[in-house]
């Protein structure tokens, strides 16, 4: 489970996100875009509170800074280019450090309905494709083909940056 | 209601505001357990986009968008425990609006009667205190004149512990309605 706040706007706002695991299966080997159950929800400030009082720990804290793009191509897909830096000391942005100096985080992401996401991940891997001039996107959990600086920031990235006592 | 509706007054919509009360799903009886045992919930029929939860002993109200129900549901910590439904139906009264039903716990037994009652001009709570018991006094004498049994007993919200502002809101609707759940549930049936 994630809480976001979203810093862009005078009023932080509050997202509460539960990611499902992914659809397992050969069907889903099969698929050039990994799918998995998102679910996103608007929640008040105290939220963070709330879920400590029933019993959730942080494991982690991350600044994620960047842009957002939207294409339509079957249907709309975002393209979220962001630098992700870890925090050193609890809520404090302001000291935040990239974990991959330099380099950024490029996902590429649709919603889809219980009946249409084999098109959606055709079209994801599409746009994917299209993008093959500038960079390698690849399936989260495969690497092949990564070149080995991009991989090394994969891994960092997908591992847990900062435990939180 | 045949109080209200004997003054020709006009009835509005069905309401109903579902509250629930929830208990933690310990998977390990014997880990000690650090979390809250005091949720509860409420949904209002007339603002369907919105779930609010309380927790007690923290004084907290959380509100979030109706569909946090179903990610509580995908966490699985927490279950229901029981539920009450307030129902009724509307009623305007000049700058008042009223809304008059009854309690009832787990879709079985009627543990009350309710009676919300909004003064619409004003939203400070403080500055609409002493009118609303006015208000409030008023009905009783009407309840009285008409020979009808019971008393209206006002239970005061605790929004100061709970930190909300003086100007009312969805969240001090939340807080009142969880308290009454409360008092219904600590009386016999």
């Amino acid at each position: 489970m994630h809480l976001m706040c979203d810093l862009s706007h005078q009023e932080p706002r509050w997202i509460v996100r539960h990611v499902g695991g992914a659809m397992r299966g050969a069907g889903a080997e099969q698929m050039p875009a990994l799918v998995r159950s998102v679910l996103n929800c608007r929640i008040s400030n105290n939220a963070l509170r709330f879920f400590h009082s029933l019993g959730y720990k942080l494991d982690h804290e991350l600044l994620q800074t960047g842009f957002k793009f939207q294409f339509h191509k079957v249907v709309p897909i975002t393209v979220s280019v962001t630098s992700v830096c870890k925090i050193p000391k609890l809520h404090m942005i302001e000291e935040a450090v990239p974990i991959t100096p330099g380099l950024q985080l490029v996902e590429v992401s649709a919603s889809t309905s219980g009946d249409n996401y084999t098109e959606v991940a055709a079209a994801v891997s599409g746009l994917a494709e299209q993008l093959a001039p500038l960079l390698h996107l690849s399936k989260p959990g495969v690497l092949t083909g990564v070149v080995p600086t991009a991989s090394a920031a994969a891994s960092s990235l997908t591992s847990r940056a900062t435990k939180v006592p | 209601m045949k109080s209200i509706e004997s003054l020709n007054v006009t009835r509005g919509a069905r309401w109903e505001a579902k509250a629930a009360q929830y208990r933690p799903m310990l998977r390990d009886q014997n880990l000690p357990a650090d979390f809250a045992r005091d949720l509860q919930s409420i949904f209002f029929s007339e603002n369907p986009s919105k779930f609010f939860f309380i927790l007690r002993t923290e004084h907290m109200v959380v509100e979030a968008d109706s569909n946090v129900q179903d990610i509580m549901e995908r966490l699985q910590t927490y279950r229901n425990r029981l539920t009450f439904v307030f129902e009724g139906y509307q009623y305007q009264l000049g700058d008042f609006n009223l809304k008059a039903g009854r309690a009832v716990l787990n879709g079985e037994s009627i543990r009350g009667i309710v009676l919300e009652v909004e003064y619409l001009p004003v939203s400070s709570i403080e500055k609409s205190r002493t009118l609303l018991q006015e208000f409030v006094e008023l009905w009783q004498d009407v309840i009285s004149k008409h020979s009808l049994n019971g008393k209206i007993s006002h239970l005061e919200p605790p929004f100061g512990s709970y930190l909300l502002s003086d100007t009312y809101s969805w969240q001090h609707t939340a807080v009142q309605y969880t308290n009454m759940m409360t008092h219904f549930l600590s009386q016999r049936s």
